[in-house]
């Protein structure tokens, strides 16, 4: 049974036990079947299709036979050339891309000292802070967003404390601007970086910043030689998917923001239910994955650079506290 | 290489705990920033979801209601945007559960080749931003004459909740001890006796995991869910985000407060059912 199990390419292998390893691989596809059938159904057809319809023109009055989202039997790159000489687009994109930074930047300012605090913290405070961040990613978007408009509206929590002790005299703005896109899309991306962060620190040697300590380092050169630079890969790759989700938000901006704040994505529904103009944002949501996909192929090459040569240096000393 | 310690050493490190708190205390302070940050928007809605006034308020001591709740429960478009949003949920871990454990049990028991290639497809929908996935699903079902059924959005769901059932189940494949399997077969077991008296009772935990998983990410997912509603296909997502830009009254609060108190019911039961089932399959072998 075993041997029948794994994969045996000897050519010394008996007649019939080689028939069994190929009827298991015949029943290995069948329990297969159904996931990569569906996956093809309605993923990989669909983004074919959603290439395809990018390619069509937008139903017009001249032909009032056609479909009411896109004009069938037409083929042409006008909607990417739209795309591509609307400087109102481009400025999006541009939007979008300072947006999504900033978003990074403040989710890993965040995220690490609060790794590093659950890390730190007695075992009961580690598990409730983790199911505290584990908690947003399972609730609904919707019910954070709320929750946050409750707590920063004009007429919200933080505004009427502030009033009530007279710092203030006039409700301050933190709606319905960048501050409260970054901040809401920071609370709802935050628990991808937190959660890698922390299973990074309990892989680490506990000794490792309390020897660097005896040697005489100070606690933060300790921290910084030690814990920091081994965890920094670990963090550019968390802060690479902070940035593909803060590249593709959609709540944040839509309900905290104002129009200045929109991104890609808001316009691609915008396109496709307020303008009814399908190809456009079939067109629009193609360059979106096209986008994010060059990026990461940056970010790759960037670390490829930068960490690598950054922790090789640490590598190179030989871990002569480890036995 | 490695010296013994000396007894100053271990006083200094001893001493400077101190130092070493107050060099810690902004990281600290940040990382308690962003618990809060998470905490806070959840209290509030719940909090706010009983307020007695019109407007939206933290409810002072004693001016408890349910009123709102009431209200939910009462408006025919909000049961029957419940109502959908349970159905999806469930077609959901349907799907999820059936094809996911099934491509997870091709994995962990048999060799094919391109395994590596095939598990990266498997999970790619979930690097694909939801704004991408809901706008191809909306053409290809309105294509296909899907559009505006509630199956569509199941379908649209599955594409997240199906990879990670398929991760979760790995694991649970990978924890049988599979000599358990063997010595069955060896005693003339057939495979599907195997299975159902074997194996499946070891990996229900995973199974119960991957089923609860399932409904919560339908339960709570959004994005797609709007581009795939139409008028007469709502969810209480997609129905409560109209409101958030034009009415905040507090029944969007209760609304709120009803997604989240369920998704709490069913970690809750998940968690409480795999204490019991844990107990029970230890003690089939104590």
């Amino acid at each position: 049974m075993t041997a029948s199990l794994q994969s045996n390419n000897s050519p010394a292998q008996p007649p019939e036990r080689k028939q069994k390893t190929e009827r298991d691989s015949i029943v290995a596809w069948l329990f297969l079947a159904p996931a990569l059938l569906f996956l093809t159904g309605f993923f990989v057809i669909p983004v074919l299709w959603l290439v395809r319809l990018s390619l069509y023109s937008r139903p017009g009055s001249a032909s009032p036979g056609g479909s009411r989202f896109y004009d069938p039997n037409t083929f042409t790159f006008n909607q990417y050339g739209t795309l591509l000489g609307d400087a109102y687009y481009l400025r999006i994109l541009g939007g979008t891309l300072v947006q999504a930074v900033l978003i990074t930047i403040c989710v890993m300012v965040l995220a690490y000292p609060c790794a590093v605090l659950i890390h730190r913290g007695s075992s009961r405070f580690k598990v409730g802070a983790l199911l505290l961040v584990m908690l947003p990613k399972l609730t609904n978007l919707l019910v954070l967003t709320y929750g946050l408009l409750v707590l920063f509206s004009n007429s919200g929590l933080i505004n009427q404390v502030l009033l009530a002790l007279g710092i203030i005299k006039e409700p301050i703005s933190m709606f319905a601007n960048t501050f409260a896109v970054v901040v809401t899309e920071t609370v709802l991306l935050c628990p991808y970086p937190i959660l890698l962060l922390v299973s990074l620190f309990e892989r680490l040697d506990p000794n490792l910043e309390q020897a660097a300590r005896g040697m005489g380092a100070s606690p933060f050169r300790a921290f910084y030689e030690t814990t920091f630079r081994l965890t920094f890969s670990g963090a550019v790759a968390g802060a690479g998917i902070t940035f593909v989700w803060a590249f593709g938000a959609y709540v944040g901006p839509v309900i905290m923001g104002n129009p200045d704040n929109y991104t890609t994505a808001v316009e691609v529904f915008d396109l496709t239910f307020s303008q009814n103009n399908w190809p456009l944002g079939a067109a629009l949501a193609v360059s979106n994955v096209l986008f994010v996909i060059v990026l990461l192929g940056l970010t790759g090459l960037l670390r490829w650079f930068i960490v690598d040569r950054h922790t090789r240096r640490l590598k190179a000393v030989p871990a002569g506290g480890q036995p | 290489m490695i010296r013994p310690v000396s007894p100053e050493i271990v006083r200094s490190v001893g001493h400077s705990r101190l130092a070493g708190l107050a060099a810690y205390l902004p990281v600290y302070l940040l990382g308690l920033l962003m618990l809060a940050l998470l905490a806070m928007p959840l209290v509030l809605s719940l909090l706010v979801s009983f307020t007695d006034s019109e407007i939206i308020e933290v409810p002072a001591l004693g001016s408890w209601s349910l009123r709102w709740y009431e209200r939910f429960f009462n408006d025919p478009i909000w049961q029957i945007g419940a109502v959908n949003s349970v159905l999806i949920a469930l077609m959901t871990t349907a799907i999820s559960v059936l094809v996911g454990t099934s491509a997870a049990l091709a994995f962990e028991r048999f060799d094919f080749p391109a395994k590596k290639t095939i598990n990266l497809f498997i999970l790619l929908p979930l690097f694909v931003p939801p704004v991408v996935l809901g706008m191809q699903n909306l053409a290809w079902h309105q294509r296909i004459g899907l559009w505006g059924n509630l199956v569509s959005l199941a379908i649209a769901h599955s594409l997240w909740a199906m990879p990670l059932v398929f991760t979760v189940m790995r694991a649970a494949f990978r924890g049988v001890d599979r000599r358990l399997e063997e010595a069955a077969r060896g005693m003339g077991a057939s495979p599907g006796v195997v299975f159902r008296r074997i194996t499946l009772p070891l990996i229900w935990p995973g199974l119960l995991v991957s089923a609860f998983f399932s409904f919560i990410i339908s339960l709570n997912e959004f994005v797609m869910s709007l581009f795939l509603a139409t008028p007469r296909v709502q969810t209480i997502s997609t129905l409560i985000y109209p409101q958030l830009s034009y009415n905040l009254s507090p029944l969007v609060a209760a609304a709120s407060a009803i997604l989240l108190l369920l998704t709490i019911a069913v970690l809750a039961m998940s968690a409480r059912l795999l204490n019991n089932r844990k107990n029970s399959v230890l003690r089939n072998y104590v």
